[in-house]
């Protein structure tokens, strides 16, 4: 064995794969633990100290030369992580190879943004919203001064974790910006709902202005608690941000007229956002509309939008700890409802679940109730 | 904010696993499907109703109702449930008739047995029970109490006039206390304004000691603003204090001044100045296509610069960090 396998053995055994908890197009998602044995005098034993972990095996994919390439947002992801240590953006906690694998360690996170909005038991307050802009803000800025574009903001890659520090997650899009010399990019980035207008015209070049797009449309988001833009093709997203904001002018927008002239716009008339977001505070309006800027030069920075009046003035921004958050049985809950909706089961899980609720309280540290496992931090108090 | 669900078209929040019953399309697929309600209480889209009413006036297509429907019998439903829509419905038809009052019965048993009546119409009319029989029973209700109605009618009307009217009156009374109130915090500010003027027009012109001005001063200033309290007090306490929110955002702006938002662990790399123009042959000139695309030179300008001056300047903090 090689002095190089030898090292990736012990990473490797540094972290326990639990269970499977998803499967994306280029990686399997396992939830581990990372067990760090130190000796104790001469006792000779080994502790455990069980930081949940997200372990993230990469695929392989085909090639011209056989089973053997992975995938280029692996690369991506791993090249942007190793760069990025913020408390706002994911922890790449370790690398290792198993034969022929490549295996990413991170911080493990149980919700998500797109879940918290979608909870519909849970009630946001203006500080709450501002506190998670903030945090998201925090770490986009920290992406951006070191010059990197995310390029898939959306609350679904907004995780959440139990103390209630929101983290940017997901970096298979991310890539550099403002190199110095010039090379394509790529326009097919961001998910369509959260795509900046110019993106639409492929552009050959563009800049930090797409994700503070994505990040307006997470904010209304926030706010109307439904999707702000949700179109249904790239057409029909451009009209639909036309329809909110009005048709760009040549004024509005420099350029406008000759990155359009293939197609022609119906012109809508701008709506104040004063309108639809009637519970907003002036500052947040403004904020937003800053977000929302049609021309790209002209968009809000990270760092301008951080330095915006709406994040010094009251109400302050909710302490992390204190946001709304979901109860870890109410997400098994909604798991199983969902999971049985097609066989119409809904009784018997909602039975279930008060069983299972009942024996946890009145058994306290008994472990198993069907198929379910009680959560971790109860096996590690027991 | 939390409280008004909206989507961009301004319609309330849309469930989005609601499905039209015929057509079985679901709002999660087309969020802009409308549906509809017929006499018959059932639910349909627009483009089913297109479809199925475009040669005029057909059954519906609800399996075991017969009822014959046109396109222009549907409306737009105010409540979800549809058997709330029902029952709202005969109610307020009901309502134009039955509006009897305490006062046009002798006994309060009459009036009881009249108020059970009319709950058992709307029973029967919601669940179809009797249909015949209870429209000939509200018929002939109608015909036999018809000055009554006609003269309830009248003054519902008169009272909803009234109502309007004192609503009216209480909003001016209230937009005119506030109105007084800011202007009497305005002068207060103006008076200790011009009492600052007075004492350093005083400390810079007399000859006594500055001690004994200052205490002089400060006594009469302290009663001054006790008496403007106090007559504050007295004029306005029927609730203006939720009127005020607005008037304390310029102190609370003072207050959170010292938040730091960004809150980098990081030091800014600077020691730079970032022109505005470059001689440079390497980058293209920028077109206004370009632009319009999000293109700068500036960003990469400064990330040339920010490559070369990072690290040149240490810096404990940064030292610490990598330590």
């Amino acid at each position: 064995m090689s002095l190089a396998e030898e090292e990736e053995l012990q990473i490797e055994s540094k972290y326990i794969k639990e269970k499977m908890i998803g499967e994306g197009t280029y990686a399997r998602v396992y939830k581990g633990k990372a067990t760090f044995s130190f000796q104790l005098l001469d006792l000779g034993k080994d502790r455990v100290t069980g930081r949940t972990v997200a372990i993230k095996k990469i695929k392989l994919v085909q090639t011209e030369i056989g089973l053997q390439g992975i995938e280029i947002s692996a690369v991506r992801e791993v090249k942007v992580l190793r760069e990025l240590r913020h408390p706002n953006i994911i922890e790449l906690i370790d690398i290792y190879s198993h034969q022929t694998n490549l295996q990413l360690v991170l911080e493990y996170l149980d919700s998500d943004l797109e879940m918290i909005i979608k909870d519909k038991s849970l009630v946001f307050i203006l500080a709450d919203i501002k506190s998670w802009m903030l945090m998201t803000l925090r770490g986009l800025y920290h992406c951006h001064r070191n010059w990197i574009l995310h390029r898939d903001m959306k609350p679904n890659n907004l995780l959440v974790g139990r103390d209630g520090q929101l983290k940017i997650a997901d970096f298979g899009l991310a890539r550099d910006f403002a190199e110095p010399r010039v090379k394509n990019m790529s326009p097919q980035v961001v998910t369509r709902w959260y795509r900046a207008p110019e993106l639409f015209f492929t552009p050959a070049q563009y800049g930090y202005a797409v994700d503070i797009w994505s990040v307006g449309c997470i904010f209304a988001e926030l706010m109307l608690r439904t999707p702000y833009l949700p179109g249904d093709t790239d057409l029909g997203q451009l009209e639909l941000i036309f329809q909110a904001l009005g048709t760009p002018t040549e004024e509005d927008w420099p350029g406008f007229t000759e990155l359009s002239k293939s197609v022609q716009f119906q012109k809508y008339n701008r709506t104040p956002l004063k309108t639809l977001f009637t519970a907003a505070k002036n500052d947040a309006i403004d904020l937003l509309e800053k977000m929302l800027t049609y021309d790209p030069n002209k968009r809000i920075t990270a760092r301008e939008a951080l330095l915006h009046p709406y994040f010094r003035n009251k109400p302050r921004p909710t302490a992390p700890g204190k946001l709304p958050k979901q109860e870890q049985n109410h997400k098994i809950l909604n798991e199983d409802i969902l999971f049985n909706k097609k066989s119409g089961q809904k009784e018997i899980t909602m039975y279930y679940y008060i069983a299972f609720n009942f024996l946890a309280l009145s058994i306290n540290h008994q472990l198993l109730v069907g198929p379910r496992i009680i959560t971790t931090e109860v096996i590690l108090s027991y | 904010m939390t409280s008004r669900l909206t989507t961009p078209n301004g319609k309330g929040f849309q469930d989005p696993d609601e499905e039209c019953p015929v057509c079985r399309n679901t709002r999660y697929l087309t969020p802009n499907m409308r549906l509809l309600v017929s006499e018959c209480y059932h639910k349909m889209c627009q483009s089913c109703i297109d479809r199925l009413f475009a040669n005029g006036a057909t059954e519906c297509p609800i399996p075991g109702c017969k009822k014959t429907l046109r396109k222009i019998s549907f409306v737009e439903p105010t409540f979800e449930d549809l058997s709330v829509e029902k029952e709202v419905r005969i109610r307020k038809k009901l309502a134009q008739q039955f509006n009897k009052r305490r006062e046009d019965f002798n006994a309060p048993k009459e009036y009881n047995d009249y108020l059970e009546m009319v709950e058992k119409l709307v029973w029967n009319l919601n669940n179809d029970i009797d249909l015949e029989k209870t429209k000939a029973r509200i018929e002939s209700f109608a015909t036999e109490n018809r000055e009554i109605i006609a003269r309830n009618a009248k003054k519902q009307f008169e009272e909803e006039e009234w109502a309007s009217r004192v609503q009216d009156n209480e909003r001016k009374k209230k937009k005119k206390n506030f109105e007084e109130y800011t202007n009497k915090l305005a002068e207060e500010k103006k008076a200790k304004e011009a009492h600052k003027a007075e004492v350093i027009e005083l400390l810079a012109n007399s000859t006594e000691s500055a001690k004994s001005i200052l205490e002089k001063k400060g006594v009469a200033r302290k009663k001054s603003n006790i008496r403007i309290k106090d007559s504050l007090d007295n004029d306005n306490n029927d609730g203006i204090g939720e009127l005020l929110i607005g008037l304390d955002k310029v102190s609370q702006e003072e207050e959170t001044k010292e938040f730091d938002p960004i809150a980098s662990e990081y030091m800014d790399i600077d020691h730079y100045t970032l022109k505005d123009k470059y001689y440079d042959t390497y980058l293209p000139t920028p077109s206004l296509i370009m632009r319009a695309g999000g293109y700068n030179p500036k960003f990469a300008y400064e990330r040339s610069l920010q490559s070369a001056f990072s690290g040149i300047f240490s810096d404990k903090k940064e030292e610490k960090m990598y330590s």
